[in-house]
């Protein structure tokens, strides 16, 4: 047995665009110990309803982070919404839910492509890439932004996309399916891959319950929980689907499982174009908020939170995220106990950690 | 085999353009609808703040007693929020984003606040020096106010709940029409509401009133809102017509009526009624 040494992973790290620490304690080559610390990002940005009025603050959740901001400004208005007693028009929740899926899209895509990078494939990074420039030119087209939306607004959506163009888009999605199965399936079968992946970073179904892990790691474990089907919110329940789940446990299978809700997104997305009533997309709102609400949401890295509070006047009182990453890192902290030094950077990737997210 | 399974992927795109563009030689094409910076169009604004106080991420300064309209470029997230909230539309969304730069930008547009008749001549905003923006804004404050013409008002409220400053008190039942000067910014927002045109910003002259018709006569009917009722909720206790400004409502017993040309739109009726039975909706 060798002498107990700290290795410091992070908060500057090749793999991870976002900074966190970890405290790798290691023996030979195994890592026995792995405690993260958190603190480097803290924003406030929490605190600021104290500052900004309730329609500003959408705007200022949204900014929480750049991958998953559509998610985020619908739960803080859905939030919002639900404390003023504000009933959506059906056509802004079918767009809400479009633009969701499409941020997923993003998501996902630029998941695959950091963990291409994190095994030093950067060809395939690369192309993940490259496909997921189809996804932003269709954000910005029709939100005019390529990460940043700020196109939810509490009562609905500020613009709205005509059918035309929500056919566009569902064409395209249906024209980069080929090309996209070209590229998954190397995550799926090439050796190299499949040597850096399979039987990583195990996390059992018990300890994916107990810990409380959320989205596609729970997913990846065999927890079938997905707030999609869950929670009561946006159209999900018109569209009929299955929350994808692998039972393994690894790397592998939490990489299968973002795979698979890569192309189920693209579905929900070509279901929702082609039910898609005619109307408005907005209704006014008018007051303060009075009273507290709760929505849940499920994010590309898994369920996140919001809790709105208002006492009557322009300010909420309390504005309250949760997000996904948060809950994930005990389960990275389990899973890294007892694997190699060379695969953290792979099990850290996996949960896909968002760091600003975690700590707003 | 399971190996070099990118190989179709990469032999392809060998064939392929590349798919980045050569910045900044190839400028990239732009949507309609990115939200790239902020334009300000300095002749219509009136640094009425309210750009300032929607900005959620107090990019935008106004400087009213300096005539002067600032934006923090590094700043600015690029909401749009400004945008929408601009009473008089100067300021637009440009879909191109500002140079790269290393420092701090700060754009300031000086603007020259208009006096209540319209003047002759349109001299370029930006082009003024200070001293003459500065002057131009003492004189304007002193004679700039809104004032009501209390004969053709009908007291329906309209511009107190439009106004953006809270700066205006309704009082019906006590014919009370008042403002706040203090509180007050002129954007017009509340001229413009007004169903009757008895509000004007400097005292009301005959250019104004004349152009008023003009516009009056030159506007496409425009969508209205007026009140529908449920009849399955309405217990017809004429406290809507009671409330109505305008005197549009009868609710007799079983047949509630609207006469839509004297409707002035105010929702004082919804407010007022006891059993919910009242909605705004828009008609043509």
């Amino acid at each position: 047995m060798g002498k107990k040494t700290i290795i410091p992973f992070g908060p500057q790290h090749p793999v991870l665009p976002e900074p966190v620490h970890i405290d790798l304690v290691v023996e030979d080559e195994t890592v026995v110990e792995a405690i993260p610390s958190i603190g480097f990002i803290h924003r406030g940005l929490e605190k600021l309803v104290e500052k900004r009025d309730y329609t500003q603050m959408v705007y200022v959740i949204e900014r929480i982070c750049g991958i998953c901001s559509f998610g985020h400004g619908w739960g803080a208005a859905s939030a919002i919404e639900g404390a003023m007693n504000v009933k959506v028009p059906e056509r802004a929740e079918y767009l809400r839910t479009i633009l969701h899926e499409l941020s997923r899209l993003h998501s996902h895509l630029l998941w695959l492509g950091l963990l291409a990078d994190a095994f030093g494939f950067e060809s395939l990074f690369m192309h993940c890439w490259r496909i997921r420039e189809t996804i932003l030119d269709i954000l910005e087209k029709t939100t005019g932004g390529r990460v940043i939306f700020s196109i939810c607004k509490v009562g609905g959506l500020r613009k709205d996309i005509d059918n035309e163009t929500l056919r566009e888009i569902s064409e395209t999605l249906e024209g980069i399916k080929a090309e996209l199965k070209d590229i998954t399936t190397v995550f799926i079968e090439d050796d190299s891959v499949k040597n850096r992946l399979c039987g990583v970073g195990v996390l059992s179904k018990e300890d994916a319950i107990e810990l409380c892990a959320v989205g596609p790691v729970a997913r990846g474990s065999g927890v079938g929980q997905d707030m999609r089907m869950t929670d009561n919110h946006g159209v999900y329940k018109d569209l009929d689907f299955e929350p994808v789940v692998e039972e393994a446990g690894d790397c592998y299978a939490r990489c299968k499982v973002r795979i698979g809700e890569v192309f189920q997104s693209i579905e929900l997305i070509k279901k929702a174009v082609d039910k898609i009533p005619d109307g408005p997309v907005d209704v006014p709102v008018k007051g303060n908020v009075e009273g507290e609400y709760m929505v849940r949401l499920e994010q590309p890295r898994g369920e996140a939170y919001y809790y709105a509070k208002g006492a009557g006047t322009k300010f909420l009182q309390r504005m309250r995220v949760r997000t996904p990453t948060n809950m994930n890192i005990p389960a990275l902290v389990k899973i890294l106990q007892g694997c190699d030094l060379a695969d953290v950077p792979m099990m850290v990737l996996t949960i896909d950690p968002c760091i600003s997210c975690t700590e707003r | 085999m399971g190996a070099f399974k990118i190989a179709k992927t990469v032999l392809k795109s060998a064939f392929k353009k590349p798919a980045t563009l050569m910045y900044p030689v190839v400028e990239r094409e732009w949507q309609e609808r990115t939200r790239g910076s902020i334009d300000i169009e300095a002749e219509k604004c009136i640094l009425c703040g309210i750009c300032s106080k929607r900005c959620p991420a107090d990019a935008i300064n106004v400087d009213r007693k300096g005539g002067k309209w600032e934006i923090h470029r590094m700043q600015c997230v690029q909401c749009g929020e400004c945008v929408e909230a601009c009473p008089k539309k100067c300021l637009e969304m440009n879909p191109k984003y500002t140079e790269p730069g290393a420092e701090k930008v700060i754009d300031i547009v000086d603007v020259e606040v208009k006096k209540p008749a319209p003047k002759a001549d349109k001299e370029d905003g930006k082009k003024n020096d200070d001293k003459k923006t500065d002057s131009n804004a003492v004189e304007a404050s002193d004679d700039d106010k809104l004032v009501c013409d209390l004969d053709a008002c009908v007291y329906c409220g309209l511009c107190a709940k439009t106004c953006p400053c809270d700066a205006l008190e309704v009082d019906r039942k006590a014919k009370v029409w008042k403002v706040d000067d203090d509180a007050c910014v002129k954007c017009g927002a509340c001229v413009d509401k007004c169903p009757k045109k008895c509000l004007s910003i400097g005292a009301p002259s005959d250019t104004a009133a004349s152009e008023n018709k003009e516009a009056e006569q030159d506007a496409e009917p425009v969508a209205k809102s007026v009140p529908v009722v449920d009849e399955e909720k309405c217990v017809y206790c004429n406290m809507c017509a009671n409330e109505c400004p305008s005197e549009a409502i009868s609710a007799e017993i079983d047949n509630w009526t609207l006469e839509e040309e004297k409707c002035v739109s105010c929702g004082a009726c919804v407010d007022v009624c006891p059993a919910d039975a009242l909605t705004m909706e828009t008609v043509k």
